[in-house]
């Protein structure tokens, strides 16, 4: 079909068939030269094209950009801040389990890593290569290696040593609210392993090169 | 120009104003410790502790719970260094040396330096009054590290001192001692098998390497297994001193508490000045003496005479209990003769405490008991006498520290 003066302007009027809607708006996706069709004196093709849809989007309806929507700098913020706390949160429940049995096992494999979780009445950082079994029905902690436990209430507790060569117990612990305990099977040359469980304040007291140690590995 | 007499009043009152303005900023603005002589580092039974200061151990008592500060943060009772008004400690997590005043009734850090690398201090020494040489274990790198600090301006230089990396089963340095003598630095130092957290133990050996100085670079190694561990971490406690003669005296630690190799004697050895050398010839055998027991605390009286500080192994059961069961005596030893005589105080409690002070030949000892009180012990050596000094009633559970401040 022939575009021409009138069909534009009838184009314009809103006044085309769906046919000649068609073929102006081929015309204006063209870069073509159209010998056939004559430009009102004083206008080139680019010069119109560009009029015509400055008009045509006036008319269309207003589409947004949800790309710039997604990547402006507030909402990219916000997007990434409620992804961190969905993985934040994924991670605390991963490290931090609240475990509720009456009998709580955990057992620390790894090498360099604490594990912390909440056991029953106690916050539990279980140092690496060890592990503690919690009974709340008898009021009792065994465990082998090291640990700080920190209770949630005033609690009496017997801690005992697991540790192959050792069998060693506290006797009932008065455990203090809030308070932090270290707990180690400690071993002095050529004597069995010491139960050692000591609030954190009375950690000092221990060699320089023990509370070093403890100190970085419980964070202190 | 100043011509009328009321003018010359205003002028004058005005300079009074401005005299008097200035002097009370400058009160205010020092330090409140630095004013006083003593420093005492206290822990309450409930677990807090204060820093209180007075011009006076001889009598009198103080409550540090009414005139003292609150320490912040708490439990660094084995990390100062105190030094003409000041308080000296390094930050183990941010790894910077800090210049701490009290202010107002509060701890106020006034300038800090970084130490890359620097998480303990196991040594301090002083190369001029003014400059200190810490030198401390880094265990990530297996070196011994050290610095240099200027404390007026507290600018710091550091570096390793070329001590053998811990090899074998051993797996960590300890350096429980530094010296400057005759230009050189003497170095005493030992190796610990450390067993993750469940305990540790040293090697059967110390070492006494004497280095150049400035250069630092390694002159000669001495070697000794009679005993082990030499010296001790001397912001808890003193471990050695020089003498009159300007000879080194050092004690050994291997007991639970610093060494954990209880099986090697306790010993008092000497680094002669003559020759900078350790004396093979002088070995005081503290273990075998009638003290029967490993020591740590080892204080300087003059006229060849010191006090130890010694547990008694049977009061005991091990590290659970070692630091709150009464069980530690005060020996008065002869260095020449080698001879020792307990102190008649009662026994006292607390690990590591830097509780002696002497002056003017008198020891201002302090003594945790928990039957008879906590008291600053007044000891005579020309005559022996022992009498009780300031008392510290109310809540304290342990005087973890006194020295001079100023």
């Amino acid at each position: 079909m022939r575009v021409s003066k009138e069909l534009i302007e009838r184009y314009h009027a809103g006044l085309c068939t769906q046919e000649e809607q068609l073929a102006v708006e081929e015309w204006l996706l063209s870069d073509e030269p159209d010998e056939l069709f004559v430009l009102p004196e004083g206008k080139e093709k680019r010069g119109l094209r560009a009029e015509m849809w400055e008009e045509i989007a006036d008319v269309f309806p207003e589409k947004k950009s949800y790309q710039h929507i997604f990547f402006h700098s507030f909402w990219r913020q916000a997007a990434a801040v409620v992804l961190l706390g969905i993985t934040g949160v994924l991670l605390y429940n991963v490290n931090n389990k609240q475990v509720t049995a009456d009998i709580i096992i955990i057992n620390n494999e790894s090498t360099s890593i604490n594990k912390d979780l909440q056991a029953g009445n106690f916050h539990v950082s279980l140092a690496p290569k060890s592990n503690i079994e919690i009974d709340s029905n008898t009021g009792r902690i065994d465990f082998c290696g090291a640990m700080m436990i920190n209770p949630k209430m005033d609690v009496e507790y017997t801690i005992q040593g697991t540790c192959p060569d050792q069998m060693e117990q506290s006797g009932k612990m008065k455990l203090k609210k809030g308070l932090n305990y270290i707990a180690l099977n400690y071993a002095g040359p050529g004597k069995d392993p010491e139960l050692l469980v000591l609030e954190e304040k009375s950690l000092m007291g221990l060699p320089p090169l023990m509370k070093r140690q403890l100190m970085h590995q419980f964070d202190i | 120009m100043i011509k009328k007499p009321r003018q010359i009043s205003l002028y004058l009152l005005l300079a009074m104003i401005a005299f008097t303005v200035g002097c009370a900023e400058r009160e205010s603005g020092q330090s409140d410790t630095s004013q006083k002589k003593y420093s005492i580092y206290t822990m309450a039974e409930d677990g807090q502790e204060f820093l209180t200061t007075t011009d006076s151990l001889s009598g009198g008592s103080l409550e540090p719970e009414k005139s003292g500060v609150k320490v912040d943060p708490q439990r660094i009772f084995y990390d100062l260094i105190v030094h003409k008004g000041y308080y000296y400690r390094l930050d183990a997590k941010t790894q910077e040396f800090l210049k701490i005043g009290i202010e107002n009734k509060k701890f106020t850090t006034k300038s800090r330096v970084k130490l890359e690398g620097f998480s303990a201090i196991d040594n301090y020494n002083w190369i001029t009054p003014d400059s200190l040489l810490i030198i401390g274990y880094d265990d990530k790198s297996a070196e011994v590290k050290y610095a240099k600090i200027h404390l007026e301006n507290m600018t710091a230089v550091q570096g390793k001192l070329p001590l053998p990396a811990p090899s074998g089963s051993y797996n960590w340095t300890s350096v429980g001692f530094s010296h400057f003598m005759n230009g050189q630095l003497l170095v005493g130092y030992t190796y610990h098998a450390a067993h993750d957290l469940l305990g540790y133990t040293t090697s059967d050996t110390m070492y006494v390497a004497t280095l150049s100085y400035p250069a630092l670079k390694n002159l000669k190694k001495y070697k000794d297994s009679r005993t082990t561990y030499p010296g001790g971490v001397n912001t808890r406690q003193s471990h050695f001193f020089t003498d009159e003669n300007g000879d080194f005296y050092f004690i050994t630690c291997p007991g639970i508490a610093l060494g954990n190799n209880p099986a090697k004697p306790t010993a008092i050895m000497r680094i002669r000045k003559s020759d900078s050398s350790v004396d093979p010839d002088y070995f005081f055998n503290l273990s075998a003496s009638p003290i029967q027991n490993n020591g740590y605390g080892f204080w300087y009286l003059g006229k060849g005479k010191a006090i130890v500080r010694t547990e008694r192994k049977a009061l005991f059961t091990g590290m659970g209990d070692h630091y709150k069961v009464p069980h530690f005596d005060f020996y008065e030893v002869d260095l020449i003769k080698q001879t020792t005589a307990r102190l008649n105080l009662p026994l006292d409690k607390g690990t590591a405490r830097q509780c002696v002070i002497v002056e003017n030949g008198i020891a201002y000892i302090a003594v945790n008991s928990d039957s008879a009180g906590s008291y600053i012990w007044i000891y005579n050596p020309e005559n022996h006498s022992l009498k009780k000094g300031l008392q510290i009633p109310g809540q304290t559970d342990y005087i973890l520290r006194i020295e001079r401040l100023n």
